[in-house]
């Protein structure tokens, strides 16, 4: 249970953790990170990102969510994920890394929930630490109306 | 023969479009042209959390390209949501159909909701060039009503977050300033500058007009008085196209037209100019 008076971790073993600074959340809220994907997902990376041609994003096979109950977080979350075997061959053969994240782009004329790129702070040959920022939480995206963060890594050429 | 070499040359620096030194530093130097073949109105402007592109207002006008480079997808984008959204009302999100473009100087130009058949000819890796039509706008994708998303990075893939930039300010705009030297018999040889790059000279008693292009934001329009018969004063008017308005020193707006002044030689007349970023 993440509390508004403590910084907490959620770990989710062999895949990666979450991790977040004292008042992130107003009130005390349950913190998830799944290992995830759906057709939904798959979907939204395929259809708001460059996947054909020689420098298309090749997205793992499975994603992951975080979800922060009916809180959102004020604060940008720290994640860690560790990279799946198909990431790291990726890696290997010498394409370069990419986090996806699934934003709310819209304004009062048009309602967009594409996948962007965000920086990395840190890569090793396992896992890949980056900041999450609050926008990247929607209640839209499931029918509980939890607040959910959608994450895909992809990999594609070097220019 | 001097006079008309001179003239010539005249001539010939006033048919080249004058730009600014010192575009927007968003814009990372990458000045772009309209997207739109329509004048540009802003719907609903960038914002750097929440709205990633500008939506301009369009109903079925043609799309342009606002740069030579290439074409590196040609999507459709239509999802359903779990739940409402609370600002538009609607029940599904998607860009509809759209284009992104890779320029040759680096940057990518990403336009949606546009009509999806009028993008049929177009084929990933095809080459288009500045100000070619690419489409038309439309309503397709998750919509409150008709017009152009336009999202533009300067510097690589319009798909990374932190690339996205306000791309409205990286749009030149196009207009004309006219100087006119007022006395004929002993009026003044003047030069015209902006931001400090000198566009070229009036000629003794001459009117002159200089089309420039420039983008959005806070531009120094100068007044130099070069020469004149007697070698004393020298008057002119300065006036300017519709696109920008006209500033003094404080921010005061002052009225366009209303800049008669007289000059010593050598000395100069600088004036603040904001150009319009809703429109041409």
């Amino acid at each position: 249970m993440a509390s508004p008076r403590q910084p907490g971790e959620v770990e989710l073993v062999k895949y990666g953790k979450v991790s977040w600074p004292i008042s992130t959340f107003s009130s005390p809220t349950e913190v998830h990170i799944q290992s995830y994907s759906s057709k939904e997902s798959e979907e939204g990376f395929d259809s708001t990102v460059i996947t054909e041609g020689p420098f298309g994003f090749q997205r793992a096979e499975k994603g992951f969510r975080i979800i922060t109950g009916k809180i959102i977080p004020s604060e940008p979350l720290q994640v860690t994920l560790f990279l799946p075997p198909e990431i790291e061959n990726q890696i290997q053969s010498g394409k370069q890394l990419y986090v996806f994240v699934e934003f709310l782009n819209g304004s009062d004329l048009e309602v967009h929930d594409s996948f962007m790129g965000v920086d990395i702070q840190k890569l090793t040959k396992e896992s890949v630490l980056f900041r999450l920022d609050p926008e990247a939480f929607s209640y839209e995206r499931n029918v509980d109306s939890f607040y959910e963060a959608m994450i895909y890594l992809a990999t594609a050429q070097k220019k | 023969m001097k006079f008309f070499i001179e003239f010539y040359l005249l001539l010939i620096s006033s048919s080249v479009l004058a730009m600014a030194n010192e575009p927007n530093p968003n814009c990372l130097g990458k000045i772009i042209g309209y997207p739109l073949k329509n004048p540009l109105r802003i719907l609903s402007a960038f914002n750097p959390h929440s709205h990633f592109g500008i939506d301009y207002e369009s109903n079925g006008e043609s799309i342009i390209a606002v740069e030579d480079g290439e074409i590196t997808k040609i999507g459709w984008d239509l999802r359903s949501l779990a739940n409402t959204n609370n600002r538009t009302g609607l029940e599904y999100q998607g860009w509809g159909r759209y284009l992104i473009l890779r320029h040759h100087n680096g940057a990518e130009s990403l336009y949606a909701h546009l009509e999806k058949e009028s993008v049929e000819q177009l084929r990933t890796g095809m080459k288009v060039a500045r100000g070619e039509t690419l489409g038309k706008s439309d309503s397709t994708g998750a919509v409150t009503g008709p017009h152009l998303h336009f999202e533009f990075s300067p510097s690589g893939s319009v798909l990374l977050k932190r690339n996205k930039r306000d791309g409205n300010q990286c749009i030149e705009r196009t207009g004309t300033v006219t100087l006119e030297s007022l006395t004929p018999l002993h009026g003044g040889d003047f030069e015209l500058s902006l931001d400090g790059r000198s566009l070229g000279n009036t000629g003794i008693g001459m009117k002159k007009q200089f089309p420039i292009a420039i983008t959005p934001g806070r531009h120094e329009i100068t007044v130099k008085l070069l020469k004149t018969v007697e070698g004393k004063r020298g008057g002119y008017s300065l006036e300017l196209s519709e696109a920008f308005e006209v500033v003094d020193t404080q921010g005061a707006t002052v009225s366009v037209g209303d800049n008669q002044h007289d000059l010593r030689v050598g000395d100069s007349k600088t004036i603040l100019i904001d150009v319009f970023s809703n429109n041409r």
